[in-house]
């Protein structure tokens, strides 16, 4: 009998599917695009099986050419993992079909390869258990992101493209040099083996490969000073590819940045620093996206705010921290991926990517309106949506301990909030309660784009009103990470 | 010693092209220079003065014979193949940018700044 809850599959699966597609193109032209519906829904009964095995034994762990860890690479999922590859497979399979309409513009099958790689090299990212590997993997990701920003080839999409390409490029770079680093201490590569080397190293030794790695990994996690491409290129992709890229691409970098800095460096020296960045990305991103007129620029900017958020709940340090971080990554994953997908069928209908010319269009167009307002609702934070579960984690975990700075950091978090606040009900209210304009016919979009929104807006309703489960399982998911349970399970389980 | 000097002032050569330098072609340059830099690190890190290719021969079986260390040497052809694929991409994209604009100076395209 074979195990398919095996992690490995979660690459295999839509690796092979993307050559497929390549493969088959010149033959069956038409039927291309179903492949990555196939390959995602596949990787979505996978992830689904994993649940029970990380549940019992709070790893899985599969072996690559038969030998165990340390040597050799390692794929593992703990709880951590567990709950992004899941997020990472619904979106991945719901923006396919999305992807099956929605893409009219040549040529479409190498679109399909693209995003089938964008998808596979972020749960990459996730599953891997190798520093080498990780790099690999985060370079799968990254160049078919640049290919997938540039797909409209005008000028802005070409120009965002190129800007996006020399960043991530020199990123990835960086978080070459700091594995190398690490590697030449250590003499491995595998992130638990590393761990329990590094763990006699004196701080200044670590600080180096440890700043290479957060710069380079940093730079796709749009972290403060490094996110100058993000507004650029999230906008300038086609809309589906934005909700992939806002969605959990970030998300991904984000969760690679915990996995370095916890998992292996075990840094809480700098955590005031790590801080700093969350919230100054935090205030950047939210300021910057209540000034914005173009919708997806202002959503773009709107992730950079929700990145800094998590990161800022991350980097607290706590467990009751890092449990808020994770229930918002899940809140913002679900509800950016419905938002930008929603906006992509409003620019269909209304040709424009204006708030302004958005007049009326909810009054017209009202399943859109509808969901639109829940993802938004549920981004900012109130209740009963998700958001208010994520955000009132975050701020008792930043109560924890009550001096100067940390209710200097809730009211400048709570105040944020406003501005979110602010720039959403803007947009209900121009989409709402304007007279729409006159002489343009604007229908409802079509069946197969509206399918996966609403399957995500009903998964975000139900997490909404139960929501105990989640909180339950990332809570012990944190509990996992500061234990460091990780490095123990890779070395001493090994093997599936 | 003298290559991880070199190395290093490739990647700061590199890194020195794209921020100073206007025109894309030599951003480009300056994007495979950090790569080129990169790839001769990991090399050197791996390597041992005086030893042999990691094989295993009868030569040396039964002997002691220093061998450089053979996962460097694997990762770099992995990097070289990542760093072909990005600089293609970036010229297929400076193609694109030039019949857009009918220039190559990054001072006359509109956004491109950072």
């Amino acid at each position: 009998m074979v195990n398919f809850a095996n992690p490995i599959l979660l690459i295999a699966i839509p690796l092979s599917f993307a050559f497929l597609i390549a493969v088959l193109s010149p033959w069956w032209k038409k039927g291309v695009k179903y492949l990555p519906v196939v390959a995602f829904g596949l990787n979505l009964i996978v992830s689904l099986l994993l649940i029970k095995p990380v549940l019992k034994s709070g790893i899985v762990i599969s072996t690559t050419a038969g030998i165990k860890p340390p040597f050799a690479i390692n794929m593992a999922v703990d709880r951590l993992g567990l709950f992004l590859v899941i997020i990472a497979s619904i979106l991945g399979f719901l923006v396919s079909i999305y992807n099956l309409v929605y893409i009219k513009e040549e040529p479409a099958e190498k679109f399909h390869i693209l995003f089938t790689l964008l998808v596979t090299g972020l749960t990459w990212m996730i599953v891997t258990g190798d520093l080498f590997n990780l790099f690999v993997a985060f370079e799968v990701m990254s160049i078919s992101a640049f290919g997938l920003v540039g797909f409209h080839r005008d000028k802005g999409a070409v120009e965002a493209g190129f800007k996006y390409l020399v960043m991530g490029s020199v990123g990835a770079s960086l978080l070459l040099i700091g594995v190398i680093m690490l590697y030449a201490a250590t003499g491995t590569l595998n992130m638990a083996d590393i761990a329990t080397k590094i763990a006699g190293f004196t701080f200044k030794q670590k600080l180096l490969p440890f700043v290479f790695i957060f710069t380079g990994l940093g730079i796709e996690g749009a972290l403060f000073p490094l996110n100058a491409w993000l507004p650029d290129a999230h906008p300038a992709a086609p809309s589906s590819v934005s909700a992939i890229l806002s969605g959990i691409m970030t998300t991904a970098a984000i969760y690679a940045i915990i996995r370095v800095t916890v998992t292996i460096f075990n840094f809480y020296q700098i955590v005031i620093f790590l801080i700093l960045f969350g919230l100054l990305t935090l205030i950047f991103g939210e300021t910057a996206a209540f000034f914005q007129k173009d919708i997806k620029r202002m959503l773009a900017y709107s992730t950079i705010g929700q990145t800094g958020l998590f990161f800022y709940a991350f980097s607290l340090g706590s467990t009751r921290g890092m449990q808020g971080a994770f229930m918002q990554m899940i809140n913002h994953s679900i509800s950016k991926a419905m938002l930008f997908l929603l906006v992509g069928g409003i620019i269909l209908a209304t040709g424009s990517r204006k708030i302004d010319d958005f007049a009326g269009v909810g009054r017209k167009m009202k399943i859109t309106a509808f969901f639109f307002a829940i993802a938004s609702f549920s981004l900012m934070g109130l209740p009963p949506f998700f958001g208010f579960w994520s955000k009132l984690k975050i701020i008792f975990a930043t109560l924890e301990r009550t001096n100067l700075f940390t209710i200097t950091f809730v009211i400048i978090v709570l105040f944020m909030s406003l501005i979110e606040g602010a720039y959403f009900f803007r947009v209900l209210q121009v989409m709402l309660f304007k007279e729409p304009k006159e002489g343009k016919e604007i229908k409802e979009a079509p069946a197969w784009m509206l399918i996966p929104v609403i399957t995500l807006g009903v998964i975000l309703l139900v997490i909404s009103f139960y929501p105990n489960p989640i909180i339950n399982f990332t809570h012990r998911a944190a509990n996992d990470l500061i234990g460091r349970s990780y490095v123990n399970l890779v070395l001493h389980l090994g093997g599936l | 010693m003298i290559y991880y000097v070199g190395a290093f002032l490739l990647i700061a050569i590199g890194i020195y092209a794209i921020i100073i330098k206007k025109n894309l072609i030599k951003i480009l340059i300056g994007l495979d220079l950090i790569a080129s830099g990169t790839n001769l690190l990991i090399v050197s890190i791996g390597y041992v003065k005086g030893g042999t290719a990691p094989i295993f021969s009868p030569a040396v079986l039964g002997k002691a014979v220093k061998m450089v260390d053979p996962v460097p040497q694997a990762l770099t052809l992995t990097a070289i193949v990542i760093g072909a694929s990005e600089v293609a991409l970036a010229a297929a994209f400076v193609v694109l940018l030039y019949r857009h604009y009918g220039t190559l100076d990054i001072k006359k395209i509109r956004s491109l700044k950072w």
